[in-house]
């Protein structure tokens, strides 16, 4: 196992800090909200979950177009890296919108829209997962899975457009102009501890993926 | 793994002040609240922890291979 740089480790403890800030604030510091009562509070990490799904996602686009363009395995590890770390994020968002669901809609989860693109994009990148667990040459699975790295990512901007262009339970998106400050500034916050988070599991998940395939080089010349 | 270990007894500990918290403010929807934190915090610590044992797991393989090979 590589030693975790010091950089890592104030990355992981800043990650955790944020996290406890945003958390604290967010359940008992910033006022409920008017029209909604306490459980907008899920808010709070819900939106930064799914923000952090779509970067993840973008970040696999970016890094799958960079591997077909180079075919250099680097690319690679950094798109599995995210497209795993994306997958996580997208499951709590789904789970904390079915949370926050029931009591403001009276139910868990309708075929609605927005719910609907969502768990497509969930089902995209779980057989993202599973493409890169079937194929043995890593090159094909790596250009493979760039492949669908591309195409998948075209339902995201379908995901965030949901809530306009179809009819749609959940609201629309919010600007800054529409949000009271301490709603907006805790978001914000709660925004950046989420990114932090992200950028831990990514230096984690990254050496893993080196490690992996340290391993299968190792494994093939042994065999 | 100690350290894991610690992390999910403080886990716990924070689980059960977030729900005496959440009942002595008189918080409406308090289940989905200490539902909805209690995940995310559970799933990203297990997730972290996962690539943590991942991690050891295929760095002792890479090992083990190393020493077949002198």
């Amino acid at each position: 196992m590589g030693p975790k740089s010091v950089t890592e480790k104030l990355l992981g403890i800043l990650a955790l800090g944020a996290m406890l800030v945003g958390s604290y604030i967010g359940l008992a510091v910033v006022p409920a909200d008017a029209a909604q009562g306490n459980v907008q509070r899920l808010m709070y990490v819900h939106v930064p979950a799914a923000w952090l799904a779509f970067l993840a996602f973008f970040v696999v686009f970016v890094m799958s177009v960079l591997y077909l363009i180079q075919r250099d395995e680097r690319w690679d590890n950094v798109a599995a890296a995210s497209a795993e770390i994306g997958v996580v994020f997208t499951v709590v968002t789904l789970l904390l919108g079915m949370m926050w669901g029931k009591p403001t809609w009276g139910v868990f989860w309708t075929w609605d829209p927005r719910l609907t693109t969502t768990a497509i994009l969930l089902a995209i990148y779980v057989g993202y997962g599973a493409l890169r667990s079937f194929a043995d040459d890593a090159e094909k699975r790596a250009r493979w899975s760039a492949i669908v790295g591309v195409i998948g990512f075209a339902n995201v901007p379908i995901v965030y457009m949901s809530v306009t262009w179809w009819r749609t339970l959940h609201q629309p998106p919010s600007s800054p102009r529409s949000v009271a400050p301490d709603i907006l500034w805790t978001l914000m916050l709660n925004l950046a501890a989420f990114t932090l988070v992200y950028a831990y599991l990514m230096v984690r998940r990254i050496r893993l993926a080196k490690l992996e395939g340290e391993l299968e080089k190792r494994m093939a010349y042994n065999a | 793994m100690r350290k894991w270990s610690v992390i999910g007894v403080v886990y716990v500990v924070a689980l059960i002040l977030l729900w005496v918290y959440t009942g002595q403010v008189g918080m409406e929807n308090r289940g989905f609240i200490f539902a909805g934190y209690g995940l995310t915090w559970g799933a990203l610590l297990w997730y972290a922890f996962r690539l943590e044992s991942r991690e050891q797991t295929t760095a002792r393989a890479v090992d083990s291979f190393a020493v077949a090979g002198d």
